[in-house]
């Protein structure tokens, strides 16, 4: 007989690794820098200083003392300063909607692709229900009815996301359900429970971290573009999303308000998509 | 103690008048019932202790869910299993879980049958960890022996499922089959997804077991000639029913039912100079969903337009025509009056 050779088994281990890596460094990175952003920032992000307005990046203040490395915007607050503590807002929300709607959407699934029947056809009729309404419209209305907080807003966008991975799941353990190892534990005297958290779960969840982790950067996006349209944790708390359509207005004079949280964003999001197919390529053993 | 010696002359397994249904449901807004598919109907054997039946018919026809029928994974419409004298029936579902511990199953798909997140290990080892008999180190012990048994080294332990080719995920899951050293196994084709050349090596090692373990089989495969390598006593399915039971050597010197004629013409000959006379059924299977009256064989019967209209209104039952030979056609059940039937 043929074994395969250890190498083999070794390389495919190694797969996606580079990816990950530069994933991981970059996300790590930006929620360090965010964390240091609670404690510490180089000035007060929301101190107006109006002698110091739109100055541009690795300049000195009007008193001789104060330097700005990325500039300040029309009401002379720091940009790095801002950039670091909109962070907060984004990455939390971020991290707090992928959070909510992965054990929503997850549990449901495994649970209407494992018992099928009634269960599924009841939750099966309020996902189509709520995926024929816009889901900008349900943000806004949750955001309406309990204004905008952080939770708030994270719980809405949860509330438009967590159908993706409902269906993904659903769908997955579906197929899993099929397969001839969940009959053989059954035969062998396993229960329900067994097979659900011993067999269905493991092979689920590796699809659904890399599409929650997938899922973060379009959280960061939808985040960004609710703030964008005023509809973000309110004033005068910063945010990538609502840096950048301020700074719309002062394109001409001072580009880099809102080019330098754009680039925050898009950073973010690579990282994070890095992250997600780097995990992709590594969990998938077949 | 008449009772006693009743169940141990009895045999390990008694299946009587099993039928299992699927609903057909209708595409309206409320998917009402329109219908169901009779996978099994009416189906009767027994099989005694260390025997191997073989149960052959072609896809669809219902072996698989016959299998699954026994280990009561299906609700039974109809009839009975009776398992070591116990009526699995009538079980709890808790006392089912412990009585099939002594019925396992091999499957046909050695790919999907093997959880890939797992290692061997844990593979073989599952049983044990449900049914909680052992500790982590004899757990190990248990599993190293059982891999040992189906010729699989030490070294593979730790090794995930997706590693292996189809002939050994397919030896990974006769050990965990074994683990719980079960009285009785359903084969449920277990070589016909493997390659020819590892194909009589698996069943070889499922003859081998046998033996040293004193099992008694169910073997379900699709075609004739590997199940003339491993039976005993063969049945024959055709569209849920039984149609034929026979002991192996009867069968294949004196096929009687139509359909046990047909595949035992199609069961290829390794020897390209024998002419041979290929019986090649007309059509296709009837829908299982429809009702019928008369045989189920009827539209593809060779014999069926001579025999006239019996055939098209009367169900044939399985008869014993000779010592342990049983058929289900009207040829021979006497019935139809005709002197085909004298054999």
């Amino acid at each position: 007989m043929v074994w395969l050779d250890n190498k083999d088994v070794v390389w495919y281990k190694k797969k996606g690794v580079p990816k990950l890596l530069a994933g991981a460094v970059i996300v790590g990175l930006i929620v360090l820098i965010v964390l240091l952003s609670i404690v510490w920032t180089p000035y007060d992000p929301n101190l107006p200083n109006v002698s110091d307005r739109l100055l541009p990046p690795l300049s000195t203040g009007h008193n001789g003392q104060s330097y700005y490395l990325l500039g300040t915007d029309q009401l002379g607050r720091d940009n790095l300063s801002r950039v670091m503590a909109g962070g907060q807002v984004s990455v939390l929300i971020a991290f707090l909607a992928v959070l909510l709607s992965v054990v929503m959407g997850a549990v449901l699934g495994v649970m209407c692709g494992y018992f099928g029947k009634t269960l599924d056809n009841i939750v099966g009729m309020f996902v189509e229900i709520q995926h024929s309404i816009p889901m900008l419209l349900i943000i806004v209305m949750v955001l309406t009815l309990f204004g905008s907080s952080t939770v708030v807003l994270a719980v809405g966008l949860s509330l438009s996301e967590w159908l993706s991975i409902f269906r993904q799941t659903r769908a997955k353990t579906l197929v899993e359900r099929k397969k001839d190892y969940t009959l053989a534990a059954r035969v062998m005297g396993a229960g329900d429970g067994w097979i659900v958290f011993r067999h269905l779960i493991p092979n689920v969840m590796a699809s659904i971290i890399v599409y929650g982790t997938l899922l973060i950067g379009t959280t960061i996006l939808a985040e960004a573009g609710l703030s964008f349209l005023g509809l973000g944790v309110q004033r005068p708390y910063a945010t990538w999303g609502r840096m950048i359509s301020d700074g719309q207005t002062y394109m001409a004079t001072g580009w880099w308000v809102s080019v330098f949280p754009a680039l925050a964003v898009a950073l973010l999001v690579i990282g994070v998509n890095f992250l997600g197919d780097g995990l992709r390529a590594k969990l998938k053993m077949e | 103690m008449q009772e006693k010696q009743a169940i141990k002359s009895s045999p390990l397994l008694e299946v009587s008048h099993l039928a299992v249904h699927f609903p057909v449901n209708g595409k309206g807004l409320f998917k009402r019932q329109v219908g169901s598919v009779r996978a099994v109907e009416d189906v009767s054997f027994s099989i005694s202790h260390g025997e191997t039946f073989g149960l052959v018919g072609e896809s669809g026809c219902g072996k698989t869910t016959l299998g699954h029928a026994i280990l009561q994974l299906h609700d039974l419409v109809g009839g009975k299993v009776l398992f070591d004298g116990q009526d699995l029936g009538k079980l709890s579902k808790k006392e089912l879980r412990t009585a099939r511990k002594d019925i396992q199953l091999i499957f046909q798909d050695p790919y999907s049958s093997l959880d890939q997140r797992m290692t061997v290990e844990q593979i073989v080892g599952e049983p044990f960890m449900i049914h909680k008999t052992c500790g982590k180190k004899e757990r190990r012990e248990k599993v190293l022996e059982l891999l040992d048994v189906v010729g699989m080294p030490s070294y593979t332990l730790d090794r995930y499922a997706s590693e292996f080719s189809g002939g050994q995920r397919q030896r990974i899951g006769i050990a965990r089959a074994l683990a719980l050293r079960p009285k009785f196994i359903i084969c449920d084709e277990p070589v016909s997804a493997l390659d020819v050349s590892i194909q009589s090596q698996v069943l070889n090692l499922i003859m081998d077991l046998q033996k040293e373990f004193n099992l008694t089989y169910l073997f379900i495969a699709h075609g004739l000639s590997v199940v003339k390598h491993v039976s005993d006593n063969i049945g024959v399915m055709y569209l849920g029913r039984l149609v034929e039971i026979s002991a192996k050597k009867q069968l294949y010197a004196n096929p009687l039912h139509p359909y046990t004629e047909a595949l035992l013409s199609a069961a290829p000959i390794p020897d390209p100079t024998v002419e041979r006379s290929r019986i090649v059924l007309r059509g296709d299977v009837p829908s299982p969903i429809k009702m019928r009256t008369g045989c189920s064989f009827k539209f593809r019967c060779k014999y069926a337009e001579e025999m006239g209209d019996i055939c098209k209104e009367k169900l044939p039952e399985l008869v014993e025509i000779m010592e342990g030979h049983h058929v289900a056609c009207h040829r021979y059940d006497g019935q139809a009056g005709n002197h085909l039937g004298k054999v």
